[in-house]
């Protein structure tokens, strides 16, 4: 039988399917609901420095090859989500926590006020395609503001710090060398696309109150494969794998472009909250099937 | 020749964004409470919701009250911004409707019924009424209002085959109090099953007395809801993190006793906590 555990970043993992940002994960118990099903490990939903409502409703709405959303951040606050995930001692996977800002000091006070949480490592994404002042609209995601948040964040804490890029970014490789070389332990590749825009006709307006949202399930997968590809042969630090990895299959072609774990989110809507069960075990089958003992003979086995 | 192994998974055919209807009718229920009537190509079950859009204004989960064939209808009150722009709306309009979302009620549940509505869940469980009677199953309708002219569906109420009490707050109509005295009587008579829908620590005060006589119960619970299709996490409930917009909306007494938050707060948009 297969070996699907997985250690990524000083986290022992049980299978390498993460709970992607931004799905559930405003409170404990959505994370820990997430784990409950499967998933290898959990990421809590980002966190800014004040309490956001973000965009009003419609918010999340699916298309013919996905999904797209443009929810805008909505969280308590750094202090009210410090208490939220104060003690994380009975959800049974590593808790990954996420920070996000629109300068630099936000991203270094968030990581402050989070100082206590109980997580395994830090992400925080510089890549939002759709919020007015973070990610790609307010230029987070070129190689300079990479540089300069990593480094401010890493030194801030002792926790590994992982880089959430945009797939969007043609000059990928840069950005996430700027990221190894500010100290970053890790990528996520990455966020969603976009931002794209979806009508309806007969009311004659984008669905989105946002108007534009991001881009994530199966039309974003081949791009943001494609990056992991281009990533791996450009850094040394681990890459997450995300953006439309809906079976065990697509978790491995991940993997196969050089992925150690792989992000889910999307799928939770098309296939359940047990998804990351269902996955796990196609993984497993393929590597029974294929002959493969553990999750690093795969990995970035496509370069090959 | 396919010796890799294939996953695959059944997407579902209908997509998950408003579709632009329009309203067919406009009734006025109560005292500042309006029932909105469109068709929607799409069943809906008793407990589930719709998102209904408006362009400009948002999008807001709305218990379904009635279906007719194509025919369905929401009923609200104007109370917030939404509501009120909803209400500005004339026969002919269009808006996007969007659903039906959540797990509803066990119509098989035993053979006899008592519903207990409070407000606007009054909402949820005269439509349940409408599909446990299509199935022969005998019902005992419990609502309860502030005052007389808070009451809804009186009139579809009397057209149809059970028994209903009425409870007010004031005694302007019915017995004066609160529905759980009702409750209390209708208990006597040991229905297989009682099913609420209504303001929270009326709930709780239900699903007690259910566990206490034995009765199996069912309950409907809302939380704010953004996406209505389990991703945004904003009506994940504590401590078991159930998205109450695919979970629920109807939980089972032994499910809706696990939750801590139930009957105590609830979280707003950006999940920030705040107590009944």
């Amino acid at each position: 039988m297969a070996d699907i555990r997985i250690e990524l970043l000083g986290m022992k993992l049980r299978n390498p399917t993460i709970l992607a940002s931004g799905i559930v994960g405003s409170t404990k118990a959505s994370v820990a609901f997430a784990a409950a099903n499967g998933a290898g490990a959990v990421t809590i939903k980002s966190v800014t420095r004040d309490r956001r409502d973000g965009f009003a409703n419609p918010t999340i709405i699916t298309f013919e090859a996905g999904m797209l959303n443009a929810v805008g951040y909505s969280n308590p606050g750094a202090k009210q989500a410090a208490m939220e995930f104060a003690d994380l001692s009975d959800i049974p996977v590593p808790v990954i926590g996420s920070l996000t800002g629109t300068k630099t000091e936000d991203f270094v006070y968030v990581m402050q006020q989070l100082k206590g949480c109980p997580f395994a490592a830090i992400e925080m994404p510089l890549s939002c395609p759709h919020t007015p002042g973070f990610g790609t609209m307010a230029g987070q995601h070129s190689p300079e503001a990479t540089k300069e948040i990593t480094k401010a964040v890493v030194k801030e804490t002792k926790l590994p710090v992982i880089v959430k890029l945009s797939p969007v970014i043609q000059e990928i490789a840069d950005v996430a060398k700027a990221a190894e070389k500010a100290g970053a332990a890790a990528i996520n590749m990455g966020n969603t696309a976009g931002p794209g825009m979806i009508i309806n006709t007969g009311l004659k307006k984008p669905v989105l109150s946002g108007t534009a949202g991001g881009i994530s399930g199966p039309a974003l997968r081949p791009l943001a494969v494609r990056c992991v590809y281009d990533i791996y042969k450009a850094v040394k630090i681990p890459i997450i794998g995300t953006g439309g990895v809906m079976t065990g299959n697509d978790a491995i072609e991940m993997l196969m472009a050089g992925a150690q774990a792989v992000g889910i989110g999307t799928a939770i809507h098309y296939r359940g909250i047990d998804v990351f069960n269902k996955v796990s075990k196609e993984i497993a089958q393929f590597m029974d099937q294929e002959g493969y003992r553990s999750i690093k003979e795969m990995v970035g086995a496509a370069h090959a | 020749m396919h010796d890799i192994p294939s996953f695959s998974f059944s997407r579902p055919a209908r997509l998950e964004q408003p579709q632009a209807v329009r309203i067919e009718q406009i009734v006025d229920e109560a005292k500042n409470i309006k029932s909105f009537y469109f068709s929607l190509d799409a069943d809906c079950k008793a407990g589930q919701f719709l998102m209904v859009w408006l362009p400009g204004v948002g999008m807001k989960p709305m218990a379904v009250s009635s279906q007719s064939g194509k025919l369905a209808s929401i009923t609200t009150a104007a109370v917030g911004s939404f509501s009120k722009r909803l209400f500005e709306l004339k026969v002919g309009d269009r808006m996007g409707v969007q659903g039906p979302y959540g797990k509803p009620f066990d119509l098989d549940a035993g053979k006899s019924f008592v519903l207990v509505g409070g407000g606007y869940g009054t909402a949820t469980m005269v439509f349940l009424a409408d599909q446990l009677l299509a199935k022969n199953k005998k019902v005992t309708m419990i609502c309860g209002a502030r005052s007389k002219e808070y009451l809804l569906y009186t009139d579809r109420f009397k057209a149809m085959k059970m028994e209903t009490l009425y409870c007010t707050d004031d005694g302007s109509f019915g017995r004066k109090g609160f529905v759980t005295q009702a409750l209390k009587e209708a208990l006597k008579e040991k229905p297989d099953c009682i099913c609420t829908c209504g303001p929270e620590p009326m709930m709780k005060a239900v699903l007690g007395m259910a566990q206490e006589a034995k009765i199996r119960c069912q309950l409907s619970i809302e939380r704010y809801m953004k996406c209505g299709i389990g991703i945004c996490g904003s009506c994940c409930i504590d401590p078991t993190g159930e998205r109450i917009c695919t979970e629920g909306t109807v939980f089972d007494a032994k499910r809706a006793a696990a939750l801590t938050e139930f009957g105590r707060y609830h979280r707003d948009g950006s999940a920030t906590r705040h107590d009944f």
